[in-house]
């Protein structure tokens, strides 16, 4: 792997730090898929919903939520956990954009140089 | 070099490093968390269990500070179990006590009190995880409350710093009580003919007994004698059987395990291998002058008759400590200076040395060893002995280049910290740049059903969890394992961003030693600031 890739990966992964994605899914296996250049977990199977997405805009602070009404009636616990995933979510872009933006930075002038 | 070159160096690096296992599962037997007999790799499901008693005994300790606790649960979670064994049993700045445990109570309070009291060879029977704190632990502790004339308490307290607790000895006894004497029968003839110097013993004792005391008039008349038919071996006994003079021995011996200098058993036994660290002491001493006066051993320790020996520890307790300079800065930034200014042949020398040094502490460091039973201990609480050595970096680094042997236990209890914060650094760094380039997952699996939940975060902070279980007991496991996840991530992400701005500026001159030291400056850095942030003084 070479500076340039590191770089790639490195932006592709914080290009869309503008919507957050949080998924709980039930099932009993999972494949990974490429969405849009992104890596993303699903589960192995065809049904719809099985679970809960929400979508955050950290701008205008739209939270659009999709959960089936079995997932919610049955799995309780898993809902309460979502929520606990969605603080982690805010955090890791709270805590750590300006690291990732000074190591982007590091990186692109030890290239050039 | 191509990065994808650097980082696999690094990962190889990183495995080669010692663990800290060895350490940990140390300290667990010290505490009594552990049978010696379970110390092995064989037992470690025991050495996991007994791990996870110590962490539910912190937990309810408090006189360890909650910030404390947070920090280094950001840092990650084996940091957090090594750093809080080493600080519950360290002598250097370990914890102190608002009270003494009740009796029969068995916490982490009353090991760290039986801990220390057998350190100091208070304690005669092995410490168990049954060891409550009774009458025993008591009338120990007040023998040593004697000996240094405060109460209980404040004794158990005195014992977390040893300097203190000697600099306390030192002012409150006069000068002549730190005149031992001690039997040494199985030293060989060599040795005590090469000790066998009264008449320089004798010129060093005027000096620190500031004349010719009634103490020193008599030691000269019955006891430093050329002819052994009129020496007064009684008076030799009965010394060395005075108990305040066998724990003053018993100190010094602690002094010398915990400088490097004495690798032995810690007991009552002033044999060769005792005796050796106290001259390996004064030779250490002699080489870290810069043109100061040099002393010779039998100034301080002389050979008088029938195995006894005399011993100046006075002398040694006032002029032996390395000195502390404060001044001196960083052991391992005054390292990296060397290093870089060094020729390319020194350097490559100090890089085959020190792998070498690495090699031979992987060997001995796997496990903790028995010596007659007793458990063999290494001295990891390497704080001050650290910060007296930073003023020493140019003696240090030629050391590791000429591979000088005499200080070698000196050398590798300092290397032994470098290469534990190498691997730690290590891994924060490959952490941050595996998550930079994917993602983390974590699992957690349920023991007895075949439940599992999965969490991926994402530096986008995109999270995606999958479970094939709505079992509470396994979510609650989870999100507890999970509830520093993030911190640690951003932790791993700061040594990422400090060492690939270290790297940056070095480039035209880095080299492969240079650049694990820098790893190691970086890592202590990140965590002293940290530090600074989380743990302010109110």
């Amino acid at each position: 792997m070479s500076l340039d890739e590191l770089i790639e990966k490195a932006q592709n992964s914080i290009d869309d730090l503008i919507n957050l994605k949080i998924q709980t899914l039930m099932g009993s296996d999972f494949k990974t898929t490429n969405v849009d250049g992104k890596e993303e977990l699903a589960l192995d199977t065809d049904n719809t919903i099985t679970g809960i997405t929400s979508k955050i805009n950290l701008v205008d602070g739209d939270i659009t939520t999709e959960i089936s009404e079995p997932f919610y009636k049955n799995y309780p616990e898993l809902v309460q956990f979502h929520q606990s995933r969605e603080t982690q979510g805010h955090q890791i872009i709270e805590n750590n954009i300006k690291v990732i933006g000074e190591i982007i930075g590091t990186v692109k002038l030890w290239k050039s140089s | 070099m191509l990065l994808q070159e650097l980082l696999g160096k690094l990962e190889i690096e990183g495995d080669k490093s010692p663990s800290k296992k060895n350490e940990d599962t140390q300290h667990l037997v010290e505490l009594g968390y552990l049978p010696l007999f379970h110390a092995t790799p064989f037992f470690s499901k025991q050495v996991a269990l007994a791990k996870q008693q110590f962490l539910e005994d912190l937990q309810t300790a408090n006189y360890i500070e909650a910030p404390e606790l947070e920090l280094y649960q950001k840092i990650g979670p084996d940091e957090f179990v090594s750093y809080f064994l080493r600080k519950v049993t360290d002598i250097d700045e370990g914890v102190v006590f608002k009270s003494l445990p009740a009796p029969k109570e068995i916490s982490l309070k009353s090991r760290i009190i039986h801990y220390r009291l057998d350190l100091f060879g208070m304690w005669i029977q092995p410490l168990t995880t049954q060891s409550p704190y009774t009458s025993r632990t008591d009338v120990q502790l007040r023998i040593l409350a004697e000996h240094v004339k405060l109460s209980t308490l404040e004794t158990a307290n005195l014992l977390a710093d040893i300097e203190k607790f000697t600099d306390h000895l030192l002012s409150l006894y006069p000068q002549q009580d730190f005149i031992l004497s001690f039997k040494s029968p199985n030293t060989d003839d060599g040795m005590r003919k090469k000790l066998q110097r009264r008449g320089a013993f004798k010129s060093q004792l005027v000096d620190d007994l500031e004349g010719r005391t009634d103490f020193f008039k008599q030691l000269k008349k019955n006891v430093l004698r050329s002819n052994d038919k009129k020496i007064d071996t009684g008076f030799l006994s009965s010394n060395s059987r005075n108990p305040l003079k066998l724990f003053l021995l018993r100190l010094i011996q602690v002094h010398q395990w915990k400088n490097g200098f004495y690798s032995g058993l810690l007991d009552d036994d002033m044999g060769p291998v005792t005796l050796q660290s106290t001259l390996d002491s004064i030779a250490f001493y002699n080489d870290g002058l810069d043109g100061g006066k040099k002393i010779k051993e039998f100034q301080v320790l002389t050979y008088v008759t029938d195995g006894y020996f005399l011993f100046n520890a006075l002398f040694f307790l006032r002029k032996y400590a390395i000195e502390k300079d404060d001044k001196a800065g960083d052991l391992w930034s005054n390292m990296h200076e060397e290093v870089k200014n060094a020729k390319g042949d020194k350097q490559e020398a100090f890089q085959n040395n020190l792998e070498g040094m690495r090699k031979q502490l992987d060997g001995e460091d796997d496990h903790p060893k028995q010596k007659r039973g007793l458990l063999a201990r290494i001295y990891f609480g390497i704080g001050s002995f650290i910060k007296k050595l930073a003023g020493m970096a140019k003696k240090v680094f030629k050391w590791v280049v000429k591979k000088v042997t005499k200080f070698l236990n000196v050398l590798k209890n300092a290397f032994r910290d470098f290469f534990k914060n190498l691997k730690t650094g290590i891994k924060a760094f490959l952490d941050g740049i595996k998550f930079i380039l994917g993602n983390k997952t974590s699992v957690t699996m349920d023991d007895g059903t075949s439940g599992w939940l999965l969490t991926k975060f994402r530096l986008d902070g995109d999270v995606t969890s999958i479970a094939n279980s709505n079992d509470l007991e396994l979510i609650q496991k989870h999100i507890h394992k999970n509830k520093y996840m993030v911190s640690t991530l951003g932790f791993a992400l700061t040594v990422v961003s400090v060492i690939v701005k270290l790297v940056f500026r070095a480039l035209n001159f880095l080299s492969w030693p240079l650049l694990l030291i820098n790893i190691v400056k970086a890592f202590k850095s990140i965590k002293a600031s940290y530090q600074t942030l989380y743990l302010k003084p109110v």
